[in-house]
């Protein structure tokens, strides 16, 4: 009875083998491709515990309830990295999406490679760069301008009297993966606001692996704060969460990168840079459903533009942070606005 | 006191696979504070009738009425919960747990918070030992315990319930390894307190010395109840034995052959005891019997032919070479052997036939490492035919009776021509024609050449087959002798040590 | 021959299969807003279009390297439980050898790499028959434990010496070029891996069936004291299906790596052992069932991506189907006999 099965198994196989090479390539020869109805939007990883991804989710929605007849389908990736080129290829192949939204810098490399399959699907890609491709957009932010303001708070706090604060002028970078934009514009935008405040400042550099290990994340805190840094501006996702809670065993000092959370760790997050994600999101799929995005560019945001921020404005940061402190970010914020200061995002 | 605390009435049980009747219409009645042997020949009956009672068995027909209702024993904890536990030949402990655990298995006190309450439970068994005066200590892990400790944690386990009757299932060891007046003072003291014990024994001067009654079986029925003082020790024998049985010896043959196997002062001991000391050898062109209780040294026997245990002192000698302090091997040298234990260790019970008859020969069979199925279905087809099985090359062995299972082993084993040949109770659980082709089987390869070692505790058996019968009276080797003319009265009073 | 399927065997995987489905029909229904539209996703997803359809097929194919191994394993009684970190170790050992390595033409370069890749698994398993053969270690839990060691090397590895700098992805440069296995057609992975693992299928069954090796391993996996009391090699029988099982899980990997991936991607093999299990006992442990349990666990599989990618499935729900699904494959009914055999 085996060995029927065996060769049972062939003939099935042998037909499913002939159905699929007959069947022919889906055409997307629908309607005219400048319409844009139905929005999906790719989230590498999940919405829970990442501030970016839940602004991209609130942007794109926001935009889909002002105008009719627009659907939005959003989808969580998981955080195996392997199958993000696949999930995009399956939702591409659907042909169900005019448009895919996405974010993170891996994005581009992975939807321009499934483009080539699929010409006609069309991208919006947050957080990334890619120039060229006619189907994909790509925005980003000058992440040199960003860490660096964060940067520069550092090296403030670092050498100043705060309780937290030590003599050491050490702080600290961690990042969830090392990356290009990592290593090429924020680690080193960070070091150079710092270094603008005193040179002697050194930045202590560490990589947690991944983007939700937060236990991972707190013992490299610790081992950190250990050696005398007293400030880490934190870029590792979910694993945030761990850097948090040792810089509260501590009493040290947490930054944040892409969202200001005083609210979460009111005392421990002392200054925070943000992006402009949520109103990124809205506004250009709302110019993308009005068929005016500018397929085949990439846009880079800048603090004189308005879509990056530090984030003084709010009452636990007045609280927190002496009008010293404050009155030199003040400063530092107009050098970069007014062009004083230009930072460019490196080109690789 | 009730003079019918327990009544087994017309209790029958055959087991499925080879249609022998286990028990058969059996009856036995016991009363409170009675201490009461049940003792017969292996196979008799006595282990499945009182694994009835214990629980373990469901019999086919038949009641079991305590203390005037009829109730049915299912399982061993409905039995338990109504007074009765048995102390089994092969103790059921866990050696990884403490002596306290495995006595609370299953009826773990516990606190009113939830947690275990062991205090509880150390107080209970303490009060126990005081009472019958034995003792051991509750925390120590049972692995670690000297065998004796071991008996009587077995005892306290039962003890640590409200029993009304306890089965002593074949107590040799019990009796053994802990000194005779502390077992003495446990059972009169049960005894006062109003507990039945039942005695599994083949040991007849103990049972009449220790109980106020007996019960004999034979071949399943129970043949006689008697009172101890009204009987002796002829008197059982001679119920157990049968005299009149029609039984026809073998003509010997003796063939001059060399010698296979020897056995040189061989003994097992598992501390202070001797379970074995034996002396024999096997020829070419003969039939060797080694018989005797099962338990009494049998068992031993065949464990150190089959490899599984080591022999404590003596010599091994195949074919003048001595296997020295090595595991004996009998594949190494070619042997055939077949296992007490057919089953377990005989069959492969998922496998089908074929599979299993040409365990000996695979390798013939395969070229380059591919088996030819041409070849091995021919092979296996012959077989089928010569050794009456009943069933096709590839039916599972799980399928099939027991008889056809016994005659697949043999098929194999004997095919392979072994020079040697062991089986271990050959016509266990057989039917006669069955047995008959056996025999004959064991006869013809004899008739070839082969040396043939039979380990039997049936009586008859020996007598129908043997040249030479060995027969073991407490593990000791009590006689050899040629088998012409030999009765099973003989050979049964030599194995029970009666021929003083 | 025991390769009949015994009848209550097969009712108790159909059982199984049916339970399943019938759960996933609830979940999904309890967790999607318009379960309709959920339900017909999930079943007929995987055949709406070529690039669905092809990698469903991709995918059982890797299936079916591991459900083979693992039948092979299960049946001479060893329990290989290192499957993951076998897996990754042998797509990822491919991977770098087509990095780093120059071949003189793309066949002996993939050749090479996955016959690399087949003998990082294989040596990874082994090792732990070795050490039950040695001091009866457990290899259970050798092997899963082994694996954990190998998953944080092989991470290692692809996050350290060899990561693509230029990457936004914690993963290896991509492999060259002419090193990629070819897809039959552009729209899928389907490549010629599929066909391999069908030819190994048929290796496997003659070897389980008809050859004395297989024999021996057969026997000594069903009744390891009949097997020892009839003298066959049993000790030889500790390492041999484990470095078989082993090197399926690295051809499962290698082929992976070299026919959809294309470079090492740090956790891409995630799940992949784990899958291999379920394949195999969906299939009974025997080969000439494989083939239809990989298809099957690839159809659900897929049929989860798809309901995910086009209704509200959520993606813990989409892991809470497969698991279930898993669960109940491997929970097998046991049918106690309330009689004992005494004699």
């Amino acid at each position: 009875m085996a060995v029927k099965s065996l060769y049972y198994s062939l003939i099935v196989m042998f037909l499913l083998t002939l159905g699929l090479v007959s069947c022919t390539k889906e055409k997307s020869d629908t309607e005219n491709t400048n319409d844009i109805y139905s929005i999906a939007v790719f989230v590498p990883g999940v919405i829970a515990g990442s501030p970016t991804y839940e602004m991209m989710a609130e942007g794109a929605q926001r935009a889909v309830n002002e105008v009719d007849g627009r659907e939005l389908k959003i989808i969580e990736g998981g955080y195996n990295q392997g199958e993000w080129l696949e999930k995009i290829t399956v939702l591409a192949s659907s042909n169900e999406y005019d448009l895919i939204v996405s974010t993170n810098p891996a994005m581009p490399a992975i939807c321009n490679e499934v483009s080539k399959l699929f010409p006609n699907q069309k991208f919006f890609l947050l957080d990334g760069f890619l120039e060229g491709n006619k189907s994909i957009y790509t925005f980003r932010y000058n992440q040199v301008e960003q860490s660096f303001l964060n940067g520069y708070f550092a090296g403030l706090i670092t050498s100043s009297k705060m309780d937290g604060a030590n003599t050491d002028l050490k702080i600290g970078l961690i990042a969830g993966q090392e990356y290009p934009d990592m290593v090429k514009a924020i680690l080193p935008g960070f070091t150079a606001g710092a270094e603008n405040v005193n040179s002697s400042i050194s930045v202590d550099f560490r990589i947690v692996g991944n983007w939700y290990d937060a236990e991972k994340a707190r013992s490299l805190s610790m081992s950190m704060f250990n050696s005398g840094v007293d400030i880490i501006l934190t870029i590792a996702g979910g694993a945030n969460q761990g850097v948090i809670t040792a810089a509260r065993e501590m009493g040290k000092y947490v930054l944040m990168y892409d969202v200001s959370a005083y609210d979460d760790a009111p005392g421990i997050i002392i200054g925070s840079t943000e992006i402009k994600q949520e109103r990124a999101a809205y506004e250009k799929i709302k110019l993308a459903i009005a068929g005016k995005m500018n397929f085949g560019t990439a846009e880079i945001a800048t603090v004189k533009d308005g879509w990056i921020s530090f984030d003084n404005k709010h009452p636990l940061y007045l609280k927190n942070i002496s009008a010293d402190i404050n009155s030199r970010m003040e400063e530092i914020i107009s050098e970069l606005v007014s062009g004083k200061i230009s930072l460019k995002m490196p080109v690789y | 006191m009730n003079k019918h605390l327990l009544t087994m009435h017309n209790i029958t049980k055959t087991f499925p696979g080879n249609g022998v009747k286990a028990v058969d219409c059996a009856e036995l009645q016991v009363g409170t504070g009675e201490i009461h042997s049940i003792i017969g020949e292996n196979g008799a009956g006595k282990s499945t009738l009182m694994h009835i009672l214990a629980g373990e068995i469901i019999p086919d027909t038949g009641n079991i009425i305590i203390s005037n209702r009829n109730i049915e024993l299912s399982t061993p904890s409905i039995a338990l919960k109504n007074g009765i536990a048995m102390l089994h030949q092969h103790l059921k402990l866990i050696p990884e747990l403490t002596v306290l655990e495995n006595i609370i298995l299953g009826v773990e006190p516990s606190t009113k918070a939830g947690t275990l309450n062991s205090k509880d439970a150390l107080n209970k068994i303490n009060k126990l030992c005081k009472e019958f005066d034995i003792f051991v200590d509750p925390k120590k892990l049972v692995k670690n315990l000297t065998s004796d400790k071991k008996q009587i944690t077995a005892l306290l386990s039962i003890l640590y319930h409200n029993i009304k009757i306890i089965i002593l299932d074949e107590p040799t060891t019990f009796f053994n390894e802990i000194k005779a007046d502390t077992v003495h003072k446990v059972i009169k003291k049960l005894q006062n307190m109003g507990k039945s014990i039942i005695i599994i024994t083949h040991k007849l001067k103990e049972a009449i010395e220790i109980s106020d009654s007996i019960t004999v079986m034979k071949s399943g029925r129970t043949i006689a109840n008697l009172n101890s003082s009204e009987t002796d020790i002829n008197h059982l024998s001679s119920l157990i034995l049968d005299g009149n049985s029609k039984i026809k010896s073998n003509k010997p043959d003796i063939q001059k052959g060399s010698v296979l196997l020897e056995f040189k002062n061989i003994t097992y001991s598992q501390g202070a005891v001797n379970y074995l000391d034996i002396n024999f050898h096997i020829k070419k062109y003969e039939t060797l019997v080694v018989t005797g209780i099962r338990e009494n040294g049998l068992e031993i026997l065949e464990q150190i032919l089959a490899g599984n245990i080591q022999k404590t002192t003596g010599d091994i000698i195949y074919k003048n070479t001595t296997t020295g302090n090595k595991i004996f091997s009998l594949r190494k040298i070619g042997a055939g052997y077949i296992p007490s234990d057919r089953i377990k260790k005989g069959t492969s019970i998922k496998s089908s036939i074929t599979d299993n008859i040409i365990l000996l020969k695979y390798k013939f069979f395969s070229k380059w490492g591919i088996m030819d199925s041409k070849k091995i279905n021919g092979f296996v087809s012959k077989l089928i035919d010569e050794f009456g099985i009943i069933g096709s090359g590839n039916q599972l062995i799980s399928t099939l009776s027991g008889g056809n299972i016994q005659r697949v082993m043999i098929a194999r084993e004997i095919d392979a021509n072994p020079e040697l040949f062991i089986f271990a109770e050959p016509s266990k659980g057989l039917d006669i024609l069955s047995k008959q082709m056996i025999y004959n089987k064991i006869n013809h390869l004899k008739k070839k050449g082969s040396g043939i070692l039979i380990i039997s505790s049936d009586i008859d058996e020996a007598i129908k087959i043997a040249d030479r019968v060995l027969i073991l009276h407490n593990g000791k080797e009590a006689a050899t002798l040629i088998n012409k003319n030999l009765n099973r009265v003989e050979i049964g009073k030599i194995m029970l040590g009666l021929n003083k | 021959m025991d390769h009949k399927i015994n009848d209550s065997t097969l009712k108790a995987t159909l059982l199984a299969m049916g339970s399943a489905l019938i759960i996933t029909i609830i979940l999904l229904i309890f967790s999607s807003n318009n379960p309709l539209q959920s339900i017909v996703f999930f079943f007929t997803g995987p055949f709406s279009n070529t690039y669905n359809f092809g990698n469903m097929l991709n995918k059982a194919g890797l299936l079916i390297f591991a459900g083979l191994g693992m039948s092979i394993a299960f049946r001479s009684g060893m329990f290989n439980l290192g499957g993951e970190g076998q897996v990754y170790a042998g797509a990822t050992a491919a991977v770098l050898v087509s990095i780093n390595v120059n071949f003189p033409n793309r066949y002996i370069g993939i050749i090479s790499a996955v016959i690399i890749g087949i003998i990082s698994g294989a040596l990874i398993a082994g090792f732990s028959g070795w050490l039950k053969k040695q001091w009866n270690t457990d290899e259970l839990i050798s092997s899963f434990l082994l694996s954990g060691i190998i998953i944080h090397f092989t991470d290692y590895l692809i996050s350290g010496p060899f990561k693509d700098n230029s990457s936004f992805l914690n993963s290896t440069v991509k492999i060259p070029t002419i090193l990629f296995i070819k897809q039959f057609l552009d729209t899928s992975h389907f490549n010629i891996s599929f066909f391999i693992a069908v030819i190994f299928t048929f290796l496997a069954f003659i070897f389980l069936f008809k050859t004395s090796m297989g024999y021996e391993i057969r026997l000594s996996g069903l009744n390891r004291k009949f097997a020892e009391y009839g003298g066959l090699p049993i000790n030889r029988h500790l390492i041999i299906p484990m470095l078989i099982s082993g090197g399926m899980y690295g051809a499962m990997g290698s082929f992976a790596s070299m026919g959809s991936y294309h470079m090492g991607i740090k956790g891409f093999t995630q799940g992949f052992g784990w899958n291999g299990i379920a394949v195999a006992l969906i299939a009974g442990n025997n080969p000439a069932f494989v083939i239809p349990a990989a298809l099957i666990f690839a159809y659900l599989d897929a049929g989860t991506q798809v309901a995910m990618i086009h209704s509200d499935l959520s993606f813990e729900f989409g892991n809470l189907i497969k698991a279930v699904i898993f669960f109940l494959i491997t929970a097998k009914k046991l049918n106690l006999k309330k009689e004992y055999l005494y004699d």
